[in-house]
């Protein structure tokens, strides 16, 4: 599975360099980690973009693309604050990835 | 039985824990306006309801007398999130309460506090909402997470990455950034987004910047005019993430690119991100503000801060754009100072050398 992360927003402003991860370069139990948080968020049954509906200040926005190795494709991009548990969860993992 | 959440706004995907058969609107009326049995109850139904959901801002509205605080008395909590994102979290300090061991639970209750005492002293104003607010601040947010926030009722700060970031209760001026969040949310309530959004952003950093001034005494010529100087962790080419003198030099490194905040409109960012660039294109009304007060000279919150915070409370609307802002503070500052006062020509001279008006 392919994923690539972009951040955009928040108090700085800033947008790091996207995070791209394939899980076929990770460890089996960070890759079937990964597996299990996007299933958990449905991530392939979401909508393309979602926002909260009154947005707070300072907030972050994301937008995750996922390539599924069964032929799957979809990007999502959303509100932080909009964002459901699992796919906070989904996206905290992946950014997490990038700094170890 | 399990506590239920408190719900801040845009929470969109939380189901309401606590659902009413009559709805908040009908009790808020029935409170205030109702036969005369019914107000109380009404008003006891109402408050019972809101502080299960734990949702301040309702009880503030209805100015119930034993929530209003005389000016000048601050009311702060902190909380511990312990890395997780359950608002608010667990209570560790409250008012007049001892220093913490924690030194981001002491940052956010002392810099929350001066951000208190600055609107007072200054403008007069009792908290974000100018009927007493208590102010609450949550740390420890998430894990290693370089960001602060307003959550449309209290503010949030995270540890930071330490790599790129360094904790965010470390700058006073991302206290009184967030904060002012809040006032304007209470005031002009600017539309996070586009031009207004940019506004909105920009006030933040203009009185988040005047609190960082007022605490250290410094005139307009004396201070750095930066916001987050300090945030970035060592070995960051950076000197802050955003400067009012001179945006779009603030910061320069391969892993946070550079510093595109524009100075003037010809240099105006496009595009959908962070809301239109609210955080991007407020470098142009954050120089105008810096230019009327170095052109004015000593403090900068007494003639521009003053101006600014005029236009503010009085002027501004939702949908407010960059030209209704030189036009708003433009008058406001001929009502202040007088018509073609040095003060009114310095704001408009301002707003045009940002290319903002003519």
């Amino acid at each position: 599975m392919h994923l690539k992360l972009t951040r955009t927003g928040g108090f700085g402003g800033i947008t790091p360099p996207p995070v791209e991860v394939d899980t076929a370069t990770l460890s089996k139990k960070d890759a079937q980690h990964i597996e299990s948080l996007v299933a958990g968020a449905k991530f392939f049954d979401l909508p393309k973009s979602f926002k909260a509906a009154q947005s707070q200040p300072d907030r972050f926005q994301f937008s995750l693309q996922i390539a599924h190795e069964d032929g799957r494709q979809h990007a999502v991009t959303c509100d932080e604050e909009a964002a459901s548990e699992p796919l906070r969860q989904l996206l905290q993992a992946v950014q997490t990835l990038k700094r170890k | 039985m399990k506590k239920p959440l408190p719900v801040p706004l845009g929470h969109a995907h939380v189901g309401c824990p606590v659902c009413t058969i009559i709805p908040s609107h009908m009790l808020r009326h029935l409170s205030q306006n109702g036969p005369a049995h019914l107000r109380e109850p009404a008003f006891q139904t109402l408050q019972h309801s809101e502080r299960l959901r734990g949702q301040r801002d309702m009880l503030a509205y209805l100015g119930a007398v034993s929530l209003n605080t005389p000016t000048g008395a601050k009311r702060r909590t902190i909380y511990d999130l312990a890395h997780g994102t359950n608002l608010p979290g667990t209570l560790v300090r409250g008012e007049g309460a001892p220093k913490s061991k924690d030194a981001q639970v002491n940052e956010a209750y002392d810099y929350s506090g001066t951000t208190y005492d600055f609107y007072s002293k200054v403008f007069g104003r009792n908290s974000v909402d100018n009927k007493g607010m208590r102010l609450d601040s949550s740390v420890h947010y998430y894990t290693s997470y370089d960001n602060a926030f307003w959550n449309g009722a209290q503010m949030v700060y995270g540890d930071g990455d330490g790599t790129i970031f360094q904790r965010f209760t470390k700058c006073i001026d991302v206290i009184g950034h967030e904060l002012t969040h809040g006032v304007t949310q209470y005031e002009a309530g600017l539309a996070y987004q586009g031009q207004s959004g940019a506004l909105n952003e920009s006030l933040s950093d203009v009185f988040g910047s005047l609190v960082k001034q007022w605490k250290k005494k410094q005139t307009a010529a004396q201070a750095d005019w930066l916001i987050g100087e300090g945030l970035l962790a060592k070995g960051v080419h950076g000197v802050a993430l955003r400067s009012m003198k001179a945006p779009g030099t603030a910061y320069d490194d391969p892993q946070i690119g550079k510093d595109p905040q524009p100075d003037n409109m010809k240099n105006y960012v496009k595009g959908n991100a962070d809301h239109g660039g609210v955080h991007t294109n407020s470098g142009i009304p954050n120089h105008a503000f810096y230019l009327v007060a170095t052109a004015l000279g000593g403090y900068a919150w007494d003639r521009a801060g003053k101006i600014w915070y005029d236009t503010l409370c009085n002027i501004l609307q939702p949908n407010s754009n960059f030209v209704a802002a030189a036009n708003g503070t433009i008058r406001s500052a001929g009502i202040l100072f007088g018509v073609a006062s040095k003060e009114q020509n310095a704001v408009k001279a301002a707003w045009q050398q940002v290319g903002v008006i003519k």
